[in-house]
């Protein structure tokens, strides 16, 4: 995998699902080219990608179909680069122990189709329903990264593993989300070692060359604003 | 208390190793839990509680079938029933998620014990192996934390009996195109069936029905694609696909039948995904474990009562 173009990620920079992309790939040393999509006009690439979904990222591997969907991409370079960095354990038990949270955080139980959520909800009986879903999502991952990490710094133990990058991609927009919200999503009160563990990845150097910066986040929310505007 | 206990299990499964030639008690089942220091000990399965431990020792090493006994917690039935005991699934009939797990453990001839659950009811076993979503499937293997989620049980499956029947492909690649549309196939195409169901207003319901078509027309490509000509989306013999899109095919036949619409069982749209229909309901691993109509109106008729459609 030393050439350049031999692996090519299509996404955009402020795509959290793009960002867990980018971090397996620098935590695995993957030398990889980036073409970044504009979502408001999708490109003829991404629509012939990804004709079900139209969605980043998607991962070119040299000459082979392309591959989308953020879970399945980095399953995929875990399984076709196991020994650089693996990134899901090898016992089967724990292997779908870390599934099963990974789709937990997917899935519209919590972060991005909830944040999704509170921001076009204005009123304030909704925002505080989606912030006490918020609050007990994390709450039991709270319990997953107590059980997964086993006193470790990270979900994986020792090291980063599968869950820390499925969840750290989410870890900036939860810092943007929480100033604009009067929220906090990794309390220091309630949720200890996720707080700590958050302080901890945010300071990777993977994580930070795959995290955007705020004026990216506030652009993509501003688009955001235009193409799925709040309820009325 | 813990102390006298651990001594009495080392001497439990010395004189078991001595006598019975097996170390496979069921104390094992429990203490291993509390040994390990596992939070889950002694929540999935009751612990014995009515008889003393000297009771339960001189029961299980000279009189294992009196480990039937009433007195004896519900779980204790596995010391008798090793084998099929091993494997517990809880489930309903008709729920899709269950059938395809069903599937796979048929394909891979592993025994298993089916433990029904009432979902208007929901015992404490599934409350308490699987609280995160408190829904079937649930997978109880041997004395391991209990696994939820159908596709995360298939492929734990699939790693721990790698060579009996393999039901996914071992090149990234395909694993990865697999991995696609099966998400596909739960998040995008199963959940219109429910959409169907709930929305109010023929109109409305036709604007479903023609995505639907649309999912149907995507699914046929991707068999044309994976099947390359042969019978299964994986080729000569049954695999993932097979399993996870076969699973629903009770409940598409229910949904045609009810709607008056085809989805996959056309011959002009979905000539090839028809044929392989036929021969997902005449295999061994299916035919008996797709629900029938009766076993699907019931469930329906629980679903109405207890999501009901959504008001005009």
């Amino acid at each position: 995998m030393g050439k350049e173009s031999e692996i090519k990620l299509l996404g955009t920079r402020a795509s959290p699902f793009v960002n867990r992309v980018q971090f397996a790939l620098y935590l695995k040393s993957i030398k990889h080219e980036y073409t970044e999509e504009n979502l408001a006009r999708k490109s003829e690439l991404l629509l012939t990608s990804n004709p079900v979904h139209k969605k980043v990222p998607v991962l070119f591997h040299a000459d082979k179909p392309p591959i989308c969907e953020s879970q399945i991409i980095v399953e995929y370079l875990d399984e076709t680069l196991p020994d650089l960095h693996q990134l899901l354990p090898s016992v089967p038990l724990d292997r779908a122990n870390c599934r099963f949270w990974a789709q937990f955080i997917d899935t519209k139980i919590v972060f991005f189709p909830l944040y999704e959520e509170l921001r076009r909800t204005k009123r304030k009986e909704g925002q505080d329903a989606i912030k006490q879903q918020m609050i007990e999502a994390t709450q039991l991952l709270e319990e997953a990264f107590i059980k997964s990490s086993k006193g470790k710094a990270y979900f994986g133990g020792d090291q980063v593993g599968y869950l820390d990058v499925i969840l750290g991609c989410f870890i900036r927009w939860t810092r943007y989300v929480d100033e604009l919200n009067d929220f906090n999503t990794f309390d220091e009160v309630r949720t200890p070692e996720l707080a700590k563990w958050a302080k901890n990845l945010s300071s990777h150097e993977a994580l930070k060359s795959a995290t955007p910066g705020d004026e990216t986040l506030g652009s993509f929310v501003g688009m955001l604003n235009v193409y799925k505007p709040p309820y009325q | 208390m813990y102390f006298n206990y651990q001594c009495f299990n080392i001497a439990l499964r010395f004189l078991a190793n001595v006598f019975l030639k097996t170390d496979k008690l069921y104390y094992n089942i429990y203490f291993a839990k509390l040994l390990r220091g596992d939070s889950a000990g002694g929540k999935v399965g009751a612990r014995p509680s009515v008889c003393s431990p000297s009771v339960r020792i001189w029961r299980v090493l000279v009189c294992p079938d009196l480990a039937h006994s009433a007195s004896f917690s519900k779980c204790t039935s596995s010391l008798t029933k090793e084998k099929s005991n091993e494997i517990k699934l809880l489930g309903t009939a008709a729920s899709p998620f269950v059938n395809r797990v069903q599937f796979v453990l048929n394909l891979k001839s592993i025994e298993y014990e089916f433990v029904n659950e009432n979902l208007a009811c929901k015992s404490e076993l599934l409350l308490t192996s699987n609280p995160v979503y408190k829904k079937v499937p649930v997978l109880l293997h041997a004395n391991n934390p209990p696994l939820p989620e159908s596709l995360i049980i298939i492929e734990y499956l699939d790693e721990i009996y790698p060579d009996i029947h393999p039901i996914l492909p071992s090149d990234p690649l395909a694993l990865a195109d697999n991995r696609f549309w099966a998400n596909y196939i739960d998040t995008k195409f199963f959940p219109m069936f429910e959409d169907l169901r709930r929305t109010p207003g023929k109109e409305e319901k036709e604007v479903i029905k023609k995505q639907m078509i649309e999912a149907s027309k995507l699914l046929e490509e991707a068999f044309v694609k994976f099947s390359n000509g042969k019978a299964y989306f994986s080729g000569d013999n049954v695999g993932y696909l097979d399993v996870v899109l076969g699973c629903y095919l009770g409940w598409i036949n229910f949904t045609e039948k009810h709607n008056e619409f085809k989805i996959i069982n056309d011959d002009n749209r979905t000539p090839k995904l028809l044929e392989w229909t036929n021969r997902i309901w005449s295999h061994e691993a299916f035919k008996d474990v797709i629900p029938g109509d009766e076993t699907l109106m019931n469930f329906y008729k629980m679903l109405q009562i207890y999501k009901p459609p959504r008001k005009a």
